[in-house]
């Protein structure tokens, strides 16, 4: 089985579930969703016009057919809500572009992706910054001096911000790829184990099968870093993002939640079709939990650096403003 | 006293150093990850049935909103860096011209080293 062929799942359980009720009010298979009465079964035994012998009218056998079918006619409704989930292949050029943005905002000896521990090489290119700090520690105007403090001197925990912002956004999109991965695997397990419980109710033992929602593991929780304040290494904010299981494997960086589990076990296609509505239920619920941490943490994200924007990017210096009736007095003289 | 004469001139350098070369390779790191990303373009990987989990983008409006001021910083960062780059050379310029010496020393410099 997999996950593009859901709609044919559901159809295959909508049959064999009417093909199981059917059977059992007296009817027989004669094509492709045809069924006849049987010429002598229980009360329906007579003189059916055109088969052997039933006593039934044709407006009976399509009351009976009514019937069993609408005790299924939602189940390919519940299947075709999930053909179109996302595919967590698209996630990828996302990922990609940002794990590009965090190799050009590595620095110093190097970052460490905190969603997934992977070391990042140093953008070399940004020791440019440290060569021009001793440029202008020679200058005296205001300008100048208030450039090297405020750009310059805090550009190396800027960065460090902006690449584990750019890391934190990054790990979201990890996140919701790990989650459709999950989503699109749960589905299909329960239609599978939906299919096979049906063709097991007349099997000797109890029907029993159980599900595991491993789409509420797929959104894990990391542990929290601090971003830091200008020049030093207080922590002026402390956040924990969201990471994919699927990137961050075994690594014990997060918190992975045990995948709830639900028992199901029936012995009529009522009952089994009644455990698969709730383990629908139940995994969208899972599904609507796992996106919320997701969708929570970037409103968090976003508010940490609403509120500290000075954390993220220097304020526009004055000297980027300097023209040649002021760029003497912004610069001074150099000593 | 400021430096003067071929002190100056090599003072001069520094700015148009980093001015022409440090500022500028710097910014276009911060414009290529600006550029090189965009949150619009993740949007149809969000879409979905609207009955499945947060609607029918889901997270994208909170992680969008997020990407989005990630793309701003990175691009303000950029921006500022090249502009003061400008000043920085406005000012080697301008101090250089001060002083025959100076000017020697700061186009000998910048013929050697670029």
């Amino acid at each position: 089985m997999s996950f593009e062929e859901l709609s044919a799942h559901a159809q295959e359980i909508v049959e064999k579930a009417m093909e199981w009720d059917l059977e059992r009010m007296g009817y027989m298979k004669v094509g492709d969703n045809e069924w006849m009465p049987r010429s002598s079964y229980g009360g329906r035994a007579g003189q059916y016009p055109g088969y052997g012998g039933s006593t039934m009218t044709q407006s009976e056998v399509d009351a009976d057919m009514a019937e069993v079918s609408g005790r299924y006619d939602d189940v390919p409704g519940l299947f075709d809500a999930f053909s179109s989930l996302p595919d967590p292949a698209s996630f990828d050029a996302g990922i990609d572009d940002l794990t590009a943005a965090l190799g050009k905002l590595s620095q110093g000896s190097g970052g460490e992706d905190p969603t997934n521990g992977s070391p990042t090489p140093a953008n070399t290119i940004l020791d440019g910054m440290d060569t021009s700090q001793d440029y202008l520690a020679r200058w005296t105007g205001i300008a100048a001096a208030q450039f090297k403090e405020n750009f310059v001197d805090t550009f190396e925990s800027i960065t460090t911000n902006q690449f584990l912002l750019t890391s934190y956004i990054k790990g979201a999109l990890e996140a919701e790829k790990s989650l459709w991965d999950a989503a699109r695997r749960n589905i299909d397990e329960i239609a599978e184990d939906t299919i096979t419980a049906l063709e097991e109710m007349g099997d000797c033992g109890k029907n029993e099968w159980s599900m595991a929602f491993s789409v509420a593991g797929a959104v894990v929780a990391l542990v929290a870093v601090p971003f830091t304040a200008g020049g030093s290494l207080v922590a002026a904010a402390t956040f924990a993002g969201v990471g994919g299981a699927l990137s961050i494997g075994g690594a014990a960086v997060g918190n992975m939640e045990d995948a709830p589990e639900l028992d199901m076990s029936g012995e009529s296609p009522e009952a089994v079709i009644g455990n698969m509505r709730e383990a629908i239920t139940k995994l969208k619920d899972e599904i609507s939990k796992a996106e919320q941490k997701i969708a929570d943490k970037m409103t968090e994200l976003q508010g940490i650096v609403d509120g500290h924007r000075e954390l993220f990017v220097a304020p526009r210096p004055n000297l980027a403003d300097s023209g040649p009736g002021d760029i003497r007095e912004d610069m001074g003289v150099p000593r | 006293m400021g430096d003067t004469g071929t002190e100056l001139g090599v003072d001069c350098y520094e700015l148009y150093d980093a001015g022409h070369n440090l500022y500028p390779a710097i910014a276009s790191e911060f414009d290529a990850c600006a550029t090189g990303f965009s949150a619009s373009s993740s949007y149809n990987a969000f879409v979905r049935d609207s009955s499945i989990g947060l609607g029918y983008s889901g997270a994208y409006t909170e992680w969008s909103a997020a990407a989005n001021t990630l793309d701003n910083v990175l691009a303000e960062t950029g921006r500022n860096l090249r502009d003061t780059g400008q000043a920085l050379m406005l000012a080697a310029n301008t101090y250089a011209a001060t002083d025959a010496a100076a000017q020697a020393e700061y186009d000998r410099r910048k013929r050697e080293l670029g």
